[in-house]
């Protein structure tokens, strides 16, 4: 093979010690080329994931406005803003992670995407840290840079609203997730929580295979798939006779069952399929096609 | 540097390639040609590994593209007819996507942009089509990749813009690379084509080198039948009225000197090849050995 050469006083990036060394060739993983790829990444799509964060905030605020509103101050409780919180995950994790690989509904910047020098585990690591570790995250800190605030001004309405009988502050308590609450029997128990977030991954999992494997309306397509396939299991969860019990056991309050069957479920349910559909995006990754 | 053997590929219940057999062996800028649906795009395309052939075999510098490893795509770089650059200025695309390419120079690509005219301190979202395009080029370039595909490259690129392509591509720093280039604007590279592919009904019908057409072929125009007689006599392939004249493509009754490419007018070559396949495959036999080697299993 001959291979072209640069002129003589040519700054090439690999001398400069910026670029990827040539050595690092076909190897499946390479730390410098993941975080070239992360910085490639980031200066691409800051803009869309902040625009992303802001709607996401906006819409938090006025659902926010609205709740209090109607309920006077009350919808506020630690109960209600961890079900703020997990709806608001769950709905914008979905669509945060079936835009990750935008870039794919068009022919030129797919291209682009397909043809960066990173190879195929690289580029689906730096989706799985960025889609299911990274996004849950950042959502977090806007969600609680937002109820912070709102949870203050919430109890100092209602102590001042209602001077006779003020509300116990513990019920306001700031729901942050995957710590243990003052008073845990109004909250989702910390496996219930787990038991979400694996929940998410999973989902966001079907979302990025989705955006993958469809080459149009990827998002539409893979809701009404993720809706059918959803619709498909409990009506087999109907028909074997699977109790709630059973589908949810290892996130149960209570000390989940002995019976190994339960935990095969379980681990068939909660570990072997989320796995599998993270696999299954790696593998329409590897196997994207440009005609 | 690329070899493709047996290649079958086609979409749907159509089958564009069958048994398609090419090599480039040789550092040179390669013009591949041929009718519209003929699979040029798709070849390249295969090439970077952006489709699965249906059957037979494609290598690129000794490995299979299809499987996109990461070495691999260091070493080649393609600039799509319709291309996509991310909202980004070119100092910021040198140090984010740059970085990829072990032989990618950041000063070669700033002497390009200088030379295409290409306003560098400006984000790709508020540059013309054709900036976007001198960019997209002046990018490639500098990539430094040992192969470099590029489909239709001088669409979007007004005269000035085209000339200034021609004299970048002919720069020494590329003088070691494999240039594949997809075009119909023949006549925007017939200055600076070592070899051309010329592609018809999904086999490569024609690969010779330009230095090898100019001695065999006399392409020229003729006031008038006389001249026309004199100048391509009974070897005369092709011929087409351009006003009062004719433009002809004839068989050199005895092969010229070397170096002598600059004679091939690569349109009339063109029309010549679409429009009278058979004589002119059959005139260039001896230079379709190359090809009709390659193609021997």
């Amino acid at each position: 093979m001959s291979a072209a050469r640069p002129p003589e006083g040519a700054r090439t990036a690999a001398r400069q010690g910026e670029g990827i060394p040539v050595s690092a060739g076909n190897v499946p993983f390479s730390w410098r080329r993941f975080a070239l790829l992360a910085r490639a990444h980031g200066a691409e799509q800051y803009r869309q994931y902040l625009a992303h964060m802001l709607v996401t905030g906006l819409l938090y605020a006025v659902l926010l406005l609205f709740a209090l509103g109607v309920s006077r101050l009350s919808a506020f409780d630690t109960g209600t803003q961890s079900g703020f919180y997990f709806w608001g995950l769950y709905l914008t994790g979905f669509v945060f992670a079936g835009r990750y690989f935008d870039a794919m509904a068009r022919r030129e910047s797919a291209l682009l995407a397909l043809m960066r020098p990173a190879s195929v585990l690289e580029k689906w690591l730096l989706c799985l840290l960025v889609v299911a570790v990274a996004y849950p995250l950042a959502y977090t800190v806007l969600f609680l840079a937002i109820s912070w605030p709102v949870q203050q001004v919430v109890l100092a309405a209602q102590a001042l609203m209602e001077r006779s009988s003020p509300p116990n502050p513990a019920d306001y308590a700031l729901f942050v997730p995957l710590l243990r609450a003052q008073k845990p029997a109004q909250l989702l128990g910390l496996p219930q929580q787990w038991g979400f977030f694996i929940g998410l991954w999973a989902l966001q999992a079907l979302a990025v295979a989705g955006s993958l494997y469809f080459r149009r309306a990827a998002l539409l397509k893979t809701v009404a798939l993720g809706f059918a396939l959803a619709v498909l299991t409990a009506l087999l969860c109907v028909a074997a006779g699977a109790r709630h019990e059973v589908v949810f056991a290892w996130w149960a309050r209570r000390a989940p069952a002995a019976d190994p069957a339960v935990h095969a479920f379980n681990a068939l349910l909660w570990l072997v399929l989320p796995a599998l559909l993270w696999w299954q995006a790696y593998v329409h990754l590897r196997e994207k096609e440009l005609p | 540097m690329i070899a493709v053997d047996n290649l079958q590929f086609g979409y749907g219940r159509s089958t564009l390639y069958q048994g398609f057999h090419a090599r480039v062996d040789q550092p040179g800028i390669y013009g591949l040609f041929g009718r519209n649906g003929s699979g040029k795009s798709t070849l390249l395309k295969l090439i970077c590994g952006l489709l699965t052939p249906w059957g037979g075999q494609v290598a690129v510098l000794g490995q299979d593209p299809r499987r996109r490893d990461a070495g691999l795509l260091a070493s080649l770089y393609i600039v799509p007819e319709e291309f996509h650059l991310p909202n980004l200025t070119c100092a910021q695309l040198a140090a984010t996507q740059g970085v990829f390419y072990p032989r990618f120079s950041k000063a070669l690509l700033d002497e390009y942009l200088a030379e295409l005219e290409v306003p560098s301190g400006e984000r790709f979202e508020s540059m013309s089509l054709g900036q976007k395009k001198k960019a997209a080029i002046a990018f490639a370039l500098a990539t430094g990749t040992p192969l470099l595909l590029m489909d239709e490259p001088t669409n979007g690129l007004d005269i000035v813009g085209r000339a200034q392509f021609r004299r970048l591509m002919q720069r020494p720093e590329h003088a070691g690379r494999a240039v594949l280039i997809s075009t119909h604007q023949a006549h925007d590279l017939e200055s600076i084509l070592s070899h051309i592919w010329f592609i018809d009904q999904g086999r490569l019908a024609l690969s010779a080198r330009m230095d090898d057409l100019a001695r065999w072929l006399h392409m020229g125009v003729a006031s008038d039948g006389n001249a026309l007689a004199q100048a391509g006599g009974d070897a005369l392939l092709y011929q087409e009225r351009i006003g009062h004249q004719t433009a002809y493509v004839a068989l050199r009754r005895e092969p010229g000197p070397q170096a002598c490419g600059s004679s091939v007018q690569l349109e009339l070559l063109y029309k010549a090849l679409s429009l009278n396949r058979d004589g002119m495959l059959a005139a260039l036999a001896p230079l379709r050995q190359g090809a009709i080697d390659a193609e021997a299993p």
